[in-house]
């Protein structure tokens, strides 16, 4: 096993925030919680860990008379999520050719 | 360093696919939205074959429509989605940036900038088509890849 797993995206629900954000150049806040099904306090807890890991970059604008919070992936998250899923597709990998054997 | 078996990243796998499958269910555009975008690359190629302050005005029009486009996506789908963020679908890019360039060449070739002939609205009409095309691709690759990855699982 040579990849390494990321200790910041290893919990699912960053993960999944990361695999929005893989998708997109920047998203609104409410918008990825409604994707993801999480609360407000789950994906501001989980969105604040990926910004101090420099991963997301989080922005406030004001838009129709509302302050509104959007999220995008640094270079640095971007990288760290290819080679995160990486190390997951070779674990599984692993996994399914030793039990073909 | 972390470790994970192979079971917890099978269902990470799981999990993304997921993320990816509720993905797709929000990223479609409507007709209209394609449309204004392959009517801004005519805009910029009918551009080259007006006289120049028509030509600059052209420009202006062009530019600002497509920060409206931009500004419009953020508050009607809370997300930005460029034509660069999905790379299965960069064979649509690639053939819009073909479509734009060849409609430029053909004005700036056949009449010279900021030459009027009616074959300039012509090649404008034709990038207009070809871009809305080339968006509308764009989509059902983007669709197909986040869609793979949901079979997959």
């Amino acid at each position: 096993m040579t990849a390494a797993i990321d200790p910041v995206l290893h919990p699912p629900a960053r993960l999944q925030i990361a695999a929005a954000l893989a998708r997109v150049d920047d998203i609104e806040f409410a918008t990825l919680r409604e994707i993801l099904d999480v609360s407000d306090s789950v994906l501001s807890k989980h969105l604040a860990a990926m910004a101090d890991a420099g991963y997301v970059q989080l922005r406030k604008a004001k838009s129709e008379g509302r302050q509104r919070t959007w999220a995008a992936f640094t270079k640095a998250g971007a990288k760290a999520f290819k080679a995160h899923m990486a190390a997951l597709q070779e674990l599984a990998a692993a996994a399914q050719q030793a039990a073909a054997t | 360093m972390k470790t994970m078996d192979s079971e917890e990243a099978r269902s990470a796998l799981g999990a993304v696919r997921d993320t990816d499958r509720r993905m797709a269910k929000r990223m479609r555009w409507p007709l209209w939205r394609h449309a204004a975008y392959g009517a801004v690359q005519a805009l910029l190629v009918l551009a080259w074959g007006l006289p120049v302050a028509a030509m600059a005005a052209c420009i202006v029009v062009a530019f600002g429509a497509l920060w409206w486009i931009i500004r419009d996506d953020r508050q009607r789908y809370g997300m930005f989605v460029s034509g660069y963020s999905s790379r299965a679908a960069q064979p649509a890019l690639w053939l819009a940036f073909a479509i734009f360039l060849a409609g430029l060449a053909v004005v700036i070739l056949t009449g010279g900038p900021n030459t009027w002939s009616p074959l300039v609205a012509i090649v404008a009409i034709a990038v207009f088509i070809g871009e809305t095309l080339a968006s509308l691709w764009w989509q059902k690759l983007a669709q197909d890849d986040l869609r793979v990855s949901d079979d997959a699982a």
